[in-house]
């Protein structure tokens, strides 16, 4: 719980003060699976989501909201609800790399029951903006601190990977992305669970609060090779988690 | 080896003291002729015009001259007479020294008029615009066809003045001068050489002036420096970092594709088929960034900016060019008296 407050607080203190206000829409595939000594789940579905940001040239911070019901694979499987919130802060240490913290609250719900879990997670975001049109590809790992939740089985550590590309033009911006998140329990349970998704979406406007709305879009201008036309390391707004 | 000395002391002192002879006789000329001893001052005045004394131009025709002028005192008409003869030929342009009296003057007129002679007279400094003529003043002892004709040091023609009568003092003028721009600021040297034919019989005289020609150097205008490289823009992009697109789409798509099979429980797999696929597409990315770069290269901007760029270098060019060309022709022609060698 100290660990939640304390990246709480560093998403809060992220938020710039006067900075472009961004939305994304996506969906996709999850795949959930999951093996203990009853055999391996799988549940697979459909989720949505979008997120709201707010970023200047140096930080951004961001809230998403997912969800989707996850059908069953397996026998003795029972379809799932699952929901999950996510609140992160990036600082850009170079234009490149960004020391990233946040939390993800997330629940799978369920005849049998529901389980919530918090799980804080800092890490590392790497982006490679294109030249040829606007748009970057991105990577990122992250590791799932001290988690903590409801429920018969709580996770005591995991990874998440994440990995993708957004490309557009001045009329609109798409991005495909692929998450991976594992999580590992205690070796008594003998439980291994990890969840998989390919991401699809669009960023939205970004608003300057007082000024013009932008398309989230921005081109890297390459001229020479002169210190005052080097070419800047302009992004698109990366997808909140 | 003594008297081989002394000869050579005696060769390098001859000429100053010469010179100095020349001087000391014809100061002592002139106290003769002052003090009235006209027949002791042509003795000193022809030893000064002996060849030995090494006696200057201008001052054998000091001495020629006052030859004449200390015979005529004397009395002796007839060597007066052939004194100013001589004095004549090599001096056509010297007025009749009537200052010495009617006497002298009548012997001078007599023996001018018994020698046919002609030159250039003194050369008088000149600055010449385009279209001005250069003037030379020649003078004839008797009426007669003049021809002046300019020649270079190597004695080829450079330019012939032409011909016509002249009598007395003439004016003869230069209107086809050359171009000042084929002249440096070094003056160059040249020799007027007059020719004089009698009208009537078959003598002929010759003068000869070294003059010096020269342009002086224009105030031009620097022309303006090409623009440098640095100033150019690239009408292009380079393909360096839009190439760099297909790595970065490469590189992450393979990172996802192999962080789905490295870091899912080795029980549970299922995850490489997404990675792999969402690693493609993003290769796919970054291949399709670098063809819409690839054909984005042109810079039209910078390109109209650079044709600018050199249009005004040019215009600036021309309009220096067409100044100094103005300036370079309005150069002067200097004509001066070059001192004879």
């Amino acid at each position: 719980m100290r660990t939640f407050s304390v990246l709480l607080l560093l998403v809060l203190l992220a938020r710039p003060a006067a900075g472009q206000v961004t939305l994304q829409a996506h969906a996709g595939l999850a795949d959930r699976r999951l093996s203990d000594q009853g055999g391996i789940e799988r549940q697979q579905g459909l989720i949505i989501g979008g997120s709201l940001g707010v970023r200047t040239p140096r930080s951004q911070a961001s809230i998403g909201l997912d969800g989707g019901q996850l059908r069953a694979k397996t026998g003795a499987t029972p379809d799932t609800d699952y929901g999950r919130l996510t609140a992160e802060a990036t600082i850009q240490l170079a234009p490149w790399v960004g020391f990233a913290a946040g939390i993800v609250v997330q629940a799978y719900g369920s005849p049998l029951g529901t389980q919530r879990w918090i799980l804080p997670r800092v890490g590392l975001d790497l982006n490679f903006p294109f030249t040829g049109l606007p748009g970057r590809a991105y990577l990122s790992g992250s590791a799932l601190l001290g988690p903590s939740g409801s429920g018969v089985a709580v996770p005591t550590a995991g990874t998440a990977v994440r990995g993708g590309a957004e490309l557009g033009s001045r009329v609109a911006v798409v991005f495909a992305e692929y998450r991976l998140e594992r999580l590992g329990f205690p070796s008594s349970l003998s439980r291994d669970e990890q969840r998989g998704e390919v991401l699809v979406g669009a960023p939205g406007p970004a608003v300057t609060p007082g000024l013009s709305t932008n398309r989230l879009t921005s081109c890297t201008v390459v001229s020479d090779d002169s210190p005052s036309r080097r070419p800047r390391a302009e992004t698109l707004h990366r997808p909140a988690s | 080896m003594h008297l081989r000395i002394l000869a050579g002391l005696l060769l390098v002192l001859a000429r100053p003291l010469a010179a100095q002879t020349a001087e000391q006789l014809l100061t002592q000329a002139r106290e003769a002729f002052e003090n009235l001893d006209f027949e002791g001052a042509a003795r000193l005045y022809t030893r000064v015009l002996d060849v030995s004394t090494g006696a200057a131009e201008a001052q054998r025709d000091t001495a020629q001259l006052y030859l004449g002028v200390s015979y005529e005192f004397a009395g002796q008409r007839t060597d007066a007479v052939s004194a100013f003869r001589t004095f004549v030929r090599s001096n056509p342009c010297a007025p009749t020294p009537d200052q010495f009296g009617a006497s002298v003057t009548a012997a001078f007129v007599e023996a001018r008029g018994s020698v046919f002679a002609g030159g250039v007279c003194a050369i008088r400094s000149q600055r010449l615009a385009r279209g001005d003529a250069a003037t030379f003043r020649v003078a004839v002892t008797h009426r007669a066809m003049v021809r002046a004709v300019l020649q270079d040091s190597a004695g080829r023609t450079m330019a012939d003045l032409g011909e016509q009568p002249a009598a007395g003092i003439s004016e003869i003028r230069w209107s086809q001068l050359p171009d000042p721009a084929a002249f440096g600021t070094a003056p160059v040297r040249y020799s007027l050489l007059v020719r004089a034919r009698a009208q009537q019989g078959t003598e002929v005289a010759e003068g000869i002036v070294p003059i010096l020609m020269h342009a002086p150097p224009a105030d031009t205008v620097a022309h303006p420096l090409e623009p440098p490289d640095s100033a150019i823009r690239p009408e292009r992009r380079p393909t360096g970092p839009i190439a760099a697109d297909i790595a970065k789409g490469l590189g992450v798509g393979a990172a996802a594709a192999i962080a789905s099979a490295a870091l899912a429980h080795g029980s549970l797999k299922g995850e490489s088929g997404k990675g792999l696929a969402v690693g493609t597409a993003i290769s796919f990315g970054g291949l399709v960034s670098f063809m819409v770069g690839n054909g984005r290269r042109d810079l039209p901007e910078n390109r109209a900016y650079n044709l600018q760029l050199r249009e005004r270098w040019t215009a600036a060019r021309d309009s220096v060019a067409a100044v100094n060309l103005e300036r370079l022709g309005r150069r002067p022609l200097v004509i001066e008296p070059a001192e004879p060698r």
